[in-house]
C-alpha cells in the first residue's frame, strides 16, 4: 500500500499547502484577534477575554444585520427555489425555446454585480424617475406606482427582490442540469403506468433531484450568509445600515467607511460567530437532506 | 587562506560603503509614495496630477508615484500600513483622518513646516492658510494635517427658484427660513431636497441646529457625557422637533423618504426643488444636469430664536494632506506641500475643479462664490458633527447618525429620539471605558 | 366513410389543431416564461438606450427614447479608465486562476472521495468549511502575508488569493461529483492491472468532464465579477480587473453626476461577457448538463 500512500500525499500536497498557509493561518490569526481589543497596529491590541462577543449580544446593529441575513437565507432560499422549481417545470412542459428563455434567465448571472444595483436602484426603484413608478403608472395601477421601494421600510424587501431575480436563473440552470440526467425511459414507464404530472413529480424527479437539491440548498445558504457585493453596493456612496448583512457589517466595524471605526478584534468576533453559523447551518442541512447516494 | 579571506572581506567593505553612503545623498532618486482618496479622472486629482508634474519637472531627482483610490483610500491605507507597506504620505477628509490615522500616531507633525517661509510670499506658511482652518484638527497645539481643499456646509439653492417667488434675500432666521420655504411650497416647487441614506447629510440639521442654539462645542459636550443626560436639554426636542416640522409642512417633500443618493439632489438639479443643505461639492456634482443658465447661490443656516450661536459659525469638510509618520523623505514632502499652496497652484484648483481651497486671497468659482463669502465671514468654523466625527467616530456612527436618521425619516418622534440617545450613549460609554 | 374533403388536407387540420392545441395548453407557461425574460432584457436595454442620452435628459424622461444619441458618453467612459487593460487583466487571471484551482483541487477531491483513508471525512470538512469564511475576515492577515511575499498589487499575488481561496468551494462541488461516480469501471481497471495513479488519469478523471467543467464554469463566472478582493490585493492602475475598473469607473463619474457616461461604460463592460455567454452559453449551460449522456 505504499504507492496508495504515496499517491493520497502528492494529491493532496498542493491543495493543503495552499490552504493551510492562505486560508487557515489567516483565519486563526483572525479568531485570535477577535479576542482582543485592536486596531490594527500591534502595540495596541488590549485582550478583552470574550468581551467582543458579550458586546455583540447586546449590539443592535449587529441584530438587525444577523436578521436581515437570515431573512435572506430562509424567506430569500424559499422564493428563489420556489421560483425555481417553477420556472425549470415549466421550461420542461415541452415548450419550444426552451434553452433560449434558460440562457435569458441566466443572463443576470454574468453581469458584473455593480453593474445591477446601479441598474435596480437607480433605474428601477427610482421614485420619481424609475422603471418601476413610471411602468406601473403607464399601466394604470397608480397606487402600486406611489410605493416608495426604497424609503427605510422598504428598501430590505426591494433589495431582496433583485437578490432573489439574479440568484432564480442560477438554480434553475442547476435544477435543469440534475433533471436533464434523468434517463427519460423512467417518466416513459411511469406514464404508461398511469401516473400524473404531479405523481410524476414527487416520484421521480424529486428523489433523483434530492442531491442536486441538496447541492443547490447548502450553496444557497453559505452564499445567503455571507452575502456582502450587492448590499455594499446597493446605496451608493456607504451601505445603509437598513440595507446591513453580518458580512456588510463586519467590514464597517473593521475598515469603516467615511468614519473611521477600525475595531478589527470586534469585526472579527463576528466573522467567528457567522463562521459558526454556517457550520451549524450546514450540520443541519446535511442530517435533514441526507439520503442514499444514487448511483445510477 | 585567511588572508584571502580577509582581502575578500575589506574589499567587499569598501565597495559597500560609498554605496551606503551615497544613498542617502541628497542628488540621488527619491520616490515618494502618494496613495490619493480622489479617483483619477475627477478634476482635483488631474489638478493634483499637473502639480505632481510642475514639482517633478522642479525637481528631477523626485519622483512622486501616485495611487488612485477613491474615497476608500484611508481604508485601504490602513490596511497596507499595517501590514507594513511604505506610503509616504495621503490625502482625505480631515474629519475621519483626524480620528482614523492621526489618532493612531501615524501623522508626522507639521509645525516646524508650517513655520517655515512660503515660496511665494513673504510670511510663515501657515499664515496664508484661511484662518481656522490648520487649528481645527490641531492636537494640543500641534498641526498634523495640510488641508488643500475647503468646503462649506451650507444651504445651496436655485436663486431663480427664489427670485420667482419673491424671496429677495436669502432666509437669516428660522422664522424667515420656514416663510420661504412656504413661498416655494405653494409656488410648486419642493422646497427642500434630501437624500434618505446619506447619514452625514441629515444630521448637518442637527449639528446646525445645535451650534446655532448653543454655540460651537455644545454638541462635542454633550456627546462627551458618559450618562447621556445632556441630550435631555430641551434645545434637542426643540431640533428634532423643527425637523419633523419640515417634514410634516411637506418643505421636504415625501417621496423623499424613497431618495437614494443622488436622486434627490437630482431634484434639485432639474429644477424641481430649490434647495438643499449640502457641503458645496453640490454644483460640481450636477454640473451635468443642470440647465445652462442655472445659477447656484448659498446661504448659510439660519440663525435660532434665542440661540446663543453666531450665524456666521461655519461647518467645513477640509480636504487634508497627511504625511506618514515612519516616512523617510519628510522634507521633499513638505517642499512639495509648500509648493502645492502657493496663490498659483490653489488657484488652479479652485479654478479647474471649481472647489474652494484653503488659501487666502485666492477667487472660487462663480457657482461657489457665496462659500468663498462664507468662508471669508465665518465667526468659527467647525467640522462634521461638531468634530465628533474626529474624536468619537464609533459613537456618532453608530448610535448619533443612526437615531437622527429614523427622527429624519419619520421613524421615531423626537420624544423618542432624545431617550434614544441618552439610553444609547450611557451604554457606549459604559462599554467603552 | 364516404368523404369530399381529401385524406390530406384532413390529416393537416388534425396535425395543425393538435399543434395549436398544444400551442394553447402552453400559453400559461409562455407568458410567465415571455414576461419573466421581457423584463430581464427589458432591464439590460434600458441601460444600453439611457447611455446614449444626456444625464438630465435620462433623468427628466427615463422611458423615452434618446433623442438624439450621445455617442461622446463612450467615448468618456473609454477614456474615464484604461477598459482594454482592465479586460486583459482579468482574463489573465481569470483563466490561469480557473486553470490552477481546477489542477489543485481534482486530484485533492478524487483521493478525499474515493480512497477511504482514515481522516478523509474530516479532511473533507475542513476543506469544506472554509465556504463559509467571509473573505473581510482575512483581509489584514492575508494582506500582511503578500506584503512578505512582495506580492501586493500584483497579479500573481491576486491569482494566489483567488486560487487559494476558491479551494474550499471546487472541492466540495468535486467531491460531491466524484462520489457519484460508478465504481465498477474503477474496479475493472485496478483488475486489469492499472496503478492508482492510471486509475485516476485514465479512467476517473474523463468521467468527471462534467463535474469539472462544472466547476470551472462556477470559478469562471464567480472571479470574473469580483471585486472585493481585487479592491484589498490588486486595486493600481496596472493591476485593476475589469470588475474592478467598473467600481472605479462608477466612482469617478458618481462624483462628477455624469450618470448616462456610467450606463456607457457598463454596456461597454457588459458587452464581451453577454457576447461571449451569448456565443458560449450553449456550452456552457451543457457543460453543466453533459452528464444526462452516459
Amino acid at each position: 500500500m505504499r504507492a496508495r500512500t504515496r499517491l493520497i500525499l502528492t494529491f493532496l500536497f498542493p491543495a493543503s499547502l495552499l490552504y493551510i498557509v492562505f486560508f487557515i493561518y489567516p483565519a486563526l490569526r483572525a479568531l485570535y484577534t477577535s479576542f482582543f481589543d485592536w486596531s490594527g497596529f500591534s502595540d495596541n491590541a488590549r485582550f478583552t477575554g470574550l468581551d467582543n462577543y458579550r458586546q455583540l449580544y447586546r449590539d443592535d446593529l449587529f441584530i438587525e444585520s444577523m436578521s436581515n441575513t437570515l431573512t435572506i437565507l430562509i424567506a430569500g432560499g424559499i422564493i428563489v427555489f420556489g421560483l425555481a422549481f417553477a420556472l425549470t417545470i415549466l421550461l420542461n412542459s415541452g415548450i419550444r425555446g426552451r434553452k433560449l428563455f434558460r440562457a435569458v434567465i441566466f443572463l443576470p448571472n454574468i453581469v458584473a454585480v455593480i453593474a445591477l444595483t446601479t441598474m435596480w436602484s437607480v433605474a428601477i426603484y427610482h421614485p420619481r424617475f424609475g422603471l418601476l413608478k413610471n411602468g406601473l403608472a403607464y399601466l394604470g395601477l397608480e397606487s402600486w406606482s406611489t410605493i416608495l421601494f426604497t424609503s427605510p421600510q422598504n428598501i430590505f424587501k426591494s433589495m431582496m427582490a433583485a437578490i432573489i431575480w439574479i440568484n432564480v436563473g442560477f438554480y434553475v440552470v442547476l435544477l435543469m442540469a440534475g433533471i436533464d440526467k434523468i434517463p427519460t425511459e423512467l417518466y416513459e414507464a411511469a406514464k404508461i403506468d398511469g401516473a400524473n404530472q404531479v405523481q410524476m413529480f414527487y416520484k421521480i424527479t424529486v428523489p433523483l433531484l434530492w442531491d442536486v437539491i441538496t447541492v443547490g440548498i447548502v450553496l444557497w445558504s453559505i452564499n445567503a450568509l455571507k452575502i456582502f457585493e450587492f448590499p455594499f453596493a446597493f446605496t451608493a456612496l456607504e451601505p445603509s445600515p437598513n440595507t446591513y448583512t453580518v458580512a456588510v457589517y463586519l467590514y464597517v466595524m473593521g475598515f469603516g467607511q467615511r468614519t473611521p471605526i477600525y475595531r478589527l478584534g470586534y469585526a472579527t468576533a463576528m466573522g467567528v460567530v457567522l463562521v459558526l453559523t454556517v457550520i451549524l447551518v450546514v450540520i443541519v442541512l446535511r442530517r435533514v437532506m441526507r439520503r442514499e447516494v444514487i448511483q445510477y | 587562506m585567511k588572508n584571502v579571506k580577509l582581502l575578500t572581506l575589506l574589499l567587499v567593505a569598501a565597495l559597500a560603503l560609498p554605496l551606503g553612503v551615497g544613498v542617502s545623498s541628497g542628488q540621488d532618486e527619491v520616490k515618494l509614495v502618494y496613495w490619493s482618496m480622489w479617483n483619477e479622472t475627477e478634476p482635483q486629482a488631474q489638478v493634483i496630477q499637473s502639480w505632481i508634474e510642475a514639482f517633478e519637472a522642479a525637481n528631477p531627482n523626485i519622483d512622486i508615484q501616485a495611487t488612485w483610490n477613491g474615497r476608500q483610500n484611508q481604508t485601504l491605507v490602513r490596511t497596507a500600513l499595517s501590514a507594513g507597506e511604505t506610503i509616504d504620505f495621503v490625502d482625505q477628509d480631515a474629519d475621519p483622518i483626524s480620528g482614523g490615522l492621526v489618532a493612531e500616531g501615524l501623522a508626522l507633525p507639521l509645525n516646524e513646516y508650517l513655520d517655515e517661509t512660503a515660496l511665494d510670499e513673504d510670511m510663515p506658511v501657515r499664515d496664508v492658510f484661511t484662518p481656522g482652518t490648520l487649528d481645527l484638527f490641531a492636537v494640543d497645539g500641534q498641526v498634523y494635517l495640510w488641508p488643500y481643499v475647503y468646503n462649506t456646509s451650507q444651504f445651496w439653492y436655485n436663486k431663480d427658484a427664489f427670485a420667482e417667488v419673491g424671496i429677495e434675500q436669502p432666509p437669516a432666521t428660522w422664522e424667515e427660513f420656514l416663510d420661504a420655504c412656504q413661498k416655494l411650497l405653494d409656488a410648486g416647487y419642493d422646497p427642500i431636497a434630501a437624500e434618505s441614506d446619506i447619514q452625514f447629510y441629515q444630521i448637518d440639521y442637527l449639528t446646525y441646529q445645535a451650534v446655532r442654539y448653543g454655540g460651537v462645542g455644545f454638541l462635542l459636550q454633550t456627546l462627551e457625557d458618559p450618562t447621556g443626560e445632556m441630550w435631555r436639554d430641551p434645545i434637542y426636542l426643540q431640533a428634532a422637533q423643527n425637523m419633523r416640522e419640515l417634514w410634516d409642512k411637506g418643505y421636504i417633500p415625501p417621496e423623499s423618504a424613497g431618495y437614494l443618493w443622488p436622486a434627490g439632489q437630482q431634484t434639485l438639479g432639474v429644477g424641481l426643488a430649490a434647495m438643499e443643505l449640502v457641503g458645496s461639492w453640490l454644483p460640481i456634482e450636477l454640473a451635468n444636469v443642470v440647465e445652462g443658465s442655472f445659477e447656484w447661490g448659498g446661504f448659510n443656516f439660519p440663525a435660532m430664536p434665542d440661540g446663543a450661536g453666531d450665524q456666521n459659525d461655519l461647518m467645513v469638510y477640509l480636504l487634508s494632506f497627511m504625511v506618514v509618520k515612519d516616512t523617510e523623505h519628510p522634507r521633499e514632502i513638505a517642499d512639495f506641500l509648500k509648493f502645492i499652496t502657493t496663490q498659483e497652484n490653489m488657484q488652479q484648483m479652485a479654478d479647474e475643479a471649481l472647489v474652494g481651497v484653503t488659501r487666502v486671497d485666492v477667487e472660487w468659482a462663480p457657482e461657489i462664490a457665496d462659500g468663498a463669502a462664507a468662508a471669508a465671514n465665518a465667526t468659527a468654523v467647525f467640522g462634521m458633527a461638531d468634530g465628533g466625527v474626529a474624536l468619537y467616530p464609533e459613537l456618532v456612527n453608530n448610535i448619533l447618525y443612526v437615531n437622527w436618521s429614523k427622527l429624519f425619516l419619520g421613524e421615531i418622534t423626537p420624544e423618542e429620539f432624545v431617550e434614544t440617545m441618552v439610553d444609547d450613549q450611557a451604554e457606549y460609554w459604559a462599554n467603552a471605558g | 366513410m364516404a368523404t369530399t374533403t381529401p385524406p390530406t388536407t384532413m390529416a393537416l387540420s388534425r396535425r395543425t389543431r393538435g399543434r395549436l392545441q398544444q400551442l394553447v395548453q402552453h400559453v400559461p407557461a409562455y407568458a410567465i416564461l415571455i414576461l419573466w425574460s421581457a423584463f430581464t432584457l427589458f432591464a439590460i436595454g434600458w441601460i444600453a438606450m439611457s447611455s446614449l442620452k444626456s444625464t438630465r435628459q435620462l433623468f427628466q424622461e427615463p422611458l423615452a427614447l434618446p433623442p438624439e444619441p450621445r455617442f461622446e458618453n463612450y467615448d468618456i467612459a473609454w477614456n474615464a479608465v484604461d477598459m482594454s487593460r482592465y479586460f486583459l487583466n482579468s482574463v489573465i487571471v481569470v483563466s490561469i486562476s480557473v486553470v490552477l484551482i481546477l489542477l489543485i483541487s481534482a486530484p485533492a477531491a478524487y483521493v478525499l472521495s474515493r480512497i477511504k483513508f482514515r481522516g478523509s471525512n474530516a479532511l473533507t470538512t475542513i476543506f469544506t468549511a472554509g465556504m463559509g469564511i467571509p473573505y473581510p475576515l482575512l483581509f489584514i492577515p492575508l494582506f500582511a502575508l503578500m506584503l512578505d511575499l512582495h506580492l501586493t498589487n500584483s497579479l500573481p499575488g491576486l491569482i494566489l488569493v483567488y486560487v487559494s481561496l476558491s479551494l474550499p468551494f471546487t472541492i466540495y462541488i468535486l467531491t460531491g461529483f466524484f462520489i457519484t461516480l460508478p465504481s465498477e469501471l474503477e474496479d475493472a481497471a485496478v483488475i486489469d492491472g492499472c496503478s492508482d495513479y492510471q486509475v485516476y488519469w485514465k479512467i476517473m478523471l474523463p468521467l468527471a468532464s462534467p463535474g469539472m467543467l462544472t466547476a470551472a464554469i462556477f470559478n469562471f463566472i464567480g472571479l470574473w465579477n469580483e471585486y472585493q478582493l481585487a479592491l484589498v490585493f490588486a486595486n493600481t492602475e496596472k493591476t485593476r480587473t475589469l470588475s474592478l475598473g467598473l467600481y472605479a469607473l462608477r466612482n469617478a463619474l458618481q462624483y462628477t453626476g455624469d450618470w448616462a457616461s456610467l450606463f456607457a461604460g457598463i454596456v461597454i463592460i457588459m458587452v464581451p461577457t453577454v457576447v461571449i455567454y451569448v456565443v458560449l452559453s450553449e456550452k456552457m449551460i451543457s457543460g453543466i448538463t453533459m452528464g444526462s449522456s452516459k
